[in-house]
């Protein structure tokens, strides 16, 4: 049963990441980035992270893909349904890809763990007690970049002001 | 029964179909798709050493989260200067952002 269902998960995650990369509409492309997102969320409630699970259905699935389904569609092309959405080095970029996974799942299959069987159990108390105590330093840096992409944000993406001082030039 | 290098090889697969789309996909914004998939492959990596390895704590599910607030900082600011870059070109796909070429 637990096997089945991380092979369901895996296969269905793959599945759709590859139709994130093939799909020619970019929309239809997003809708499929969610179903590997939720998916990728399953399998964190499978390894017992009940609170990344959590994280990354409100943070991935509820948040980038909104952000991103926006810009597909604050920037729809006309021939975008037409045209292929896949440039001419696929080739070559098939050769890096599976290299890169061969050479992965190479490593993997020459390596031992030790694994240590442990009890899964809730996780975000302890969670936060990390953060909060042995991860403040990077838990602070984290909020000023996010401060910096909130800026970063607002800067790019505010319109011309007619007499030219916004500094976004025709 | 699942151990930890069913979810390494999945990892790894996830992430070598993250790098197809990033060499491939024409849409900048499928591009950020694909970086997306990466980091999902690499949380995915992180949270299973932390469950199989090192099952009493929990640092690689505090890194995972870390990478998921920067993912989120990364979307917003790719997708401003996404939607800048069509405010100007009128156009998302890569090869047409030929402005150093001249």
């Amino acid at each position: 049963m637990e096997a089945f269902a991380f092979y369901l998960m895996a296969a269905l995650a793959t599945a759709a990441a590859v139709l994130v990369v093939t799909e020619r509409q970019v929309f239809n492309a997003a809708l499929y980035l969610a179903a590997v997102l939720a998916l990728v969320a399953g399998l964190f409630g499978f390894l017992g992270a009940d609170f990344l699970a959590a994280a990354q259905v409100l943070l991935y699935v509820g948040g980038i893909l909104v952000l991103i389904v926006f810009a597909v569609m604050l920037s729809s092309v006309r021939d975008g349904r037409v045209r292929s959405q896949i440039n001419a080095q696929w080739l070559p970029a098939l050769a890096v890809s599976l290299a890169v996974a061969v050479a992965v799942v190479e490593a993997v299959r020459r390596s031992s763990f030790a694994a240590a069987d442990v009890q899964a159990a809730p996780t975000t108390g302890a969670l936060g007690m990390l953060l909060f105590n042995e991860m403040a330093l990077p838990f602070e840096a984290v909020s000023l970049a996010l401060l910096a992409a909130l800026v970063g944000a607002v800067f790019f993406s505010r319109k011309e002001r007619p007499d030219g001082a916004a500094g976004d030039a025709k | 029964m699942i151990g930890l290098a069913h979810f390494l090889v999945l990892g790894a697969v996830l992430f070598s179909i993250g790098i197809f789309g990033v060499l491939t996909r024409r849409n900048i914004i499928g591009i950020l798709m694909s970086i997306e998939i990466m980091f999902n492959a690499v949380n995915l990596n992180l949270v299973a050493f932390n469950r199989y390895l090192y099952g009493g704590d929990l640092w690689g599910q505090g890194d995972a989260i870390f990478v998921i607030t920067l993912a989120a900082g990364e979307a917003v600011v790719g997708l401003a200067l996404v939607l800048a870059i069509y405010r100007n070109l009128k156009t998302v796909y890569v090869e047409k952002m030929d402005l150093l070429k001249g």
